[in-house]
C-alpha cells in the first residue's frame, strides 16, 4: 500500500514539463486577495468556469484551460450567497445551492454580474446548525436536480429539521421529493451512464467507513438522524420497528431491508478519510483508460481516488483504487473541463487537511501516456476478473506477489469502526487472457458482504512499467451466480 | 471534522462604495437573530429591514449603533446590533379579502434582483383559485426625514373588487399608501403602494 501511494506521489508531483508520466497537475493563478475556497465548479459553454465559494460568492475564470495556469483571468459574478456547496451550469443559466434554497443566477443586463437570484426550489429544514450544509445540485438526463441535505449535528440544535440527511429530486418547476435517507454528511452527488444516482458519505456515526451509496427510492442509507423525518408526508421510508445494529453490515441488510450499505466502502485510512465529490469521466479517453468511472474527491488527504462500479443481482457494488495525492489543499469538487481535463477545487477550512495550502483550484491533465493500472475488478462466482491498462505477460504475474484481505464493517451508532472478521483467503490464477489484458482469480473463501482488499507487489507490463497503485478494495454485496 | 467559530464585522459604508450586485454589506442571506430563510437588507448608511422570507414579511427593522455595524456575523448566522424600530413576533398571514370574505394565502419566495438603486423581493400568494405575485422594492437610499423607513409594494393579477391585506402586526405599526399618498387599508389594483415607518 505504502509503495504504491509512494508511486502515485510521484505522479501527483508531475506538475514539470510532460515526460513519461500519465498526467500533470496545473495550478490555476489566482490573486491573493480572492479567497477562493472552492465549493462548487461548473464549466461553462464559452470555455469559462465558475467557481462558487464557500465564502458566498461565485467567481468566473476566463482562461482555465491556460497552459500552465497562468494569467487565468477572475471576476466575480455573484455574492452575498449563504454557504453555496455546488454549481452547476444547464441551459444558460448557473444553479447554486445555498443552504435553504436553489438559485439561479442571471445576468440580465449583461454587465458581467448576476443582478437576478431567482429561488428555485425551498423548503426542506434548516436552523442555523453549523452542519446543515445543503449539496447539489447536479441535474439528471430529464432535467430533474438533485441534491443532498446534510444531517444536523450538535446538541444545541437536535432534534433534526425535516428531511435532514435525505436526497431530494427536484423537478423543473421547483417542486421536489425525498427519494433516499440516512445520509450523514453527503458532500458528492454523481449520475453514472445509465443515469443511476450516487453519493458520497463520511465515516463517522452509523458509518464506521466513507463509502458511494446508490441513491434509489426507498433507500435508508444509515444514519438514524434521518428517523425524525419518517412520519412526513412522502416518507421514502418508515422507521423500523427494531432496528438491528451491533452486526456485520450485511447482516443488518439482511434483518432490515430498508437499511442499503454502501456500494463500495472506501476503507478508512487505506482509501481516505473524508470522501466527496464524485466525477463521472465521461470524456472518450480524453483523460486516459477509464471511461466511465467516478472520480473520487478525498478532503483530509488532498487525494483523488477513482471507483469501478457494476451492477451484480440487482445492487451496485465494486472497487475503489488511489488515482493521485499530493494536491495542495483537500479536495471538495471535480469537474471535467471541455477539453477532458479535471478541475479540481479544494478548500481545508474547518476541516484539516494535508494540504499545504488553504484553498485552490487545480487541474489534472493527461499526457496522452497510458499508464499502468488495475482499470477494472469485476465479481465472478468464485473469484475476481482484474483487467489491466496494459498487456502482462504470464512470467510477470507469476513472479509478482498477490494476496487478498478480506474484512466488514459493523453497523453501530458508535463513530467510525474498525475491520472485523478479518480473514486471508488464498488467492489463485487460473488464466491470463491472451492479450494479456485481464487475469481470472480464485479467492478461497469468498466472502459475500465483505470488502476484498487485494494488493498485488511488483507487477510489470509487458514493456517494462510498473503497476500504480499496487492495491483495490472490492466491495462484493452480492456474489454473481454466473458470468 | 472540526468546528470551527469565527467572527466577521459588518462593516458600514456608504452605499457608494458598492463595486457590485448585492454588496454583502448591503444584504445578507444568513439566518437573522435565529430565525431561518431570512433576510437582511440595508437602507441607507444604518437602517436595517429583516426580512421573514417564508411569510413575505418584515419581521425587525432597526437602527444600528452610531459608527457601529448593525449586523455582527457569527458562523453561519447574523444578529441584529442597535435600537429596534418594529419587531413582529407573530405569525399573522397576508390575507385576500374576496367578497367581504378572507382568502388564506400561501407564500412562495421566488428569489430577489438587484437593480441600480433598489433590490427587488417576489412572492407568489397562492389562492383558491389562482396565484398572486407580490413585488417588493426595498430602495437602498435613505428614506425621506419624514420617514424612517420605506418600502414600495406591487401586486399582479388582483381581481377587481379583490383586495390585499399585509399581516396584521405590519398594518399596525406601518403606514400603508397608494402612489398618490393616500393612506389606505389594502392593496388594490396593480398600482404601487408604499410602506413607511414614521
Amino acid at each position: 500500500m505504502v509503495s504504491g501511494r509512494l508511486i502515485l506521489t510521484w505522479i501527483a508531483c508531475c506538475a514539470v514539463a510532460a515526460g513519461d508520466e500519465p498526467y500533470r497537475v496545473v495550478t490555476l493563478e489566482c490573486p491573493d486577495d480572492i479567497i477562493l475556497e472552492a465549493g462548487g465548479l461548473a464549466t461553462m459553454p464559452d470555455g469559462k468556469l465558475a467557481v462558487a465559494t464557500r465564502r458566498g460568492e461565485v467567481w468566473i475564470a476566463e482562461n482555465p484551460y491556460a497552459e500552465n495556469g497562468r494569467g487565468v483571468k477572475w471576476r466575480m459574478f455573484a455574492h452575498a450567497l449563504h454557504e453555496p456547496l455546488g454549481l452547476a451550469f444547464y441551459e444558460g443559466a448557473l444553479f447554486v445551492s445555498q443552504r435553504s434554497e436553489i438559485t439561479r443566477l442571471r445576468d440580465t443586463d449583461n454587465d458581467g454580474t448576476a443582478d437576478e437570484y431567482r429561488c428555485i426550489a425551498k423548503g426542506w429544514g434548516v436552523s442555523g446548525a453549523y452542519h446543515e450544509y445543503t449539496y447539489g445540485p447536479k441535474f439528471d438526463p430529464q432535467g430533474n436536480m438533485w441534491i443532498t441535505l446534510n444531517c444536523t449535528m450538535g446538541d444545541a440544535f437536535v432534534p433534526q429539521r425535516d428531511w435532514r440527511g435525505y436526497s431530494l429530486r427536484v423537478m423543473p418547476d421547483g417542486t421536489w421529493k425525498p427519494v433516499s435517507g440516512g445520509m450523514r454528511s453527503p458532500s458528492g452527488i454523481g449520475i453514472n451512464e445509465a443515469g443511476d444516482v450516487f453519493y458520497s458519505d463520511q465515516q463517522g456515526h452509523w458509518n464506521s467507513a466513507c463509502g458511494i451509496h446508490h441513491i434509489r427510492q426507498g433507500a435508508f442509507h444509515g444514519h438514524t438522524a434521518s428517523f425524525a423525518s419518517a412520519k412526513l408526508p412522502g416518507a421514502p421510508f418508515q422507521e423500523p420497528k427494531e432496528l438491528i445494529e451491533n452486526v456485520p453490515v450485511a447482516e443488518a441488510a439482511r434483518q432490515m431491508p430498508i437499511y442499503k450499505p454502501a456500494a463500495v466502502w472506501f476503507p478508512y485510512r487505506k482509501m481516505g478519510m473524508s470522501t466527496t465529490d464524485l466525477a463521472l469521466d465521461s470524456t472518450q479517453g480524453k483523460f486516459g483508460p477509464f471511461a466511465g468511472q467516478f472520480f473520487v474527491g478525498e478532503l483530509t488527504q488532498a487525494w483523488v481516488n477513482r471507483v469501478f462500479l457494476e451492477k451484480v443481482g440487482g445492487e451496485y457494488q465494486g472497487a475503489c483504487f488511489p488515482f493521485m495525492e499530493k494536491f495542495q489543499s483537500g479536495v471538495l469538487r471535480l469537474e471535467f473541463g471541455d477539453d477532458g481535463s479535471l478541475f479540481v477545487g479544494e478548500t481545508s477550512r474547518g476541516w484539516s487537511s494535508v494540504g499545504i495550502k488553504p484553498y485552490g483550484v487545480q487541474r489534472v491533465i493527461s499526457n496522452g501516456i497510458m499508464p499502468f493500472a488495475m482499470r477494472t475488478m469485476e465479481a465472478r462466482p468464485k473469484g475476481f476478473r482484474c483487467t489491466f491498462t496494459k498487456p502482462v505477460t504470464r512470467e510477470a504475474i507469476d513472479t509478482a506477489k498477490w494476496q487478498m484481505r478480506s474484512y466488514t464493517y459493523e453497523y453501530h451508532a458508535d463513530y467510525g469502526g474498525p475491520d472485523i472478521d478479518v480473514k486471508e483467503p488464498e488467492v489463485r490464477i487460473t488464466s491470463l487472457s491472451a492479450d494479456g489484458h485481464f487475469v481470472e482469480l480464485e479467492i478461497t473463501p469468498l466472502r459475500e458482504g465483505y470488502i476484498h482488499e487485494l494488493t498485488i507487489t511488483g507487477l510489470r507490463s509487458k514493456d517494462e512499467q510498473a503497476l500504480a497503485p499496487e492495491v483495490a478494495h472490492y466491495t462484493l454485496n452480492k456474489i454473481p451466480t454466473s458470468r | 471534522m472540526n468546528r470551527r467559530h469565527f467572527l466577521t464585522i459588518f462593516t458600514v459604508l456608504p452605499l457608494s462604495a458598492q463595486a457590485l450586485p448585492f454588496d454583502p454589506t448591503v444584504i445578507s442571506r444568513l439566518s437573522l437573530d435565529t430565525k431561518p430563510r431570512s433576510l437582511s437588507i440595508r437602507q441607507g448608511g444604518n437602517v436595517w429591514l429583516g426580512y421573514d422570507l417564508e411569510r413575505a414579511a418584515v419581521f425587525k427593522t432597526w437602527q444600528a449603533p452610531a459608527n457601529k455595524p448593525g449586523l455582527t456575523k457569527a458562523g453561519f448566522v447574523t444578529r441584529s446590533a442597535g435600537k429596534t424600530w418594529f419587531e413582529d413576533g407573530s405569525k399573522d398571514p397576508w390575507e385576500l379579502r374576496r367578497g367581504g370574505k378572507m382568502q388564506p394565502l400561501k407564500v412562495r419566495y421566488l428569489g430577489c434582483t438587484h437593480k441600480d438603486d433598489y433590490i427587488e423581493l417576489r412572492w407568489e400568494l397562492q389562492h383558491d383559485t389562482g396565484v398572486l405575485k407580490l413585488h417588493e422594492r426595498i430602495p437602498l437610499a435613505a428614506a425621506s426625514t419624514t420617514d424612517r423607513v420605506m418600502r414600495e409594494l406591487r401586486v399582479e393579477s388582483l381581481a377587481k373588487g379583490e383586495e390585499l391585506l399585509p399581516p396584521a402586526a405590519m398594518l399596525k405599526a406601518w403606514k400603508l399608501t397608494t402612489e398618490s399618498k393616500a393612506p389606505t387599508a389594502a392593496i388594490t389594483g396593480s398600482a404601487l403602494h408604499r410602506l413607511t415607518l414614521p
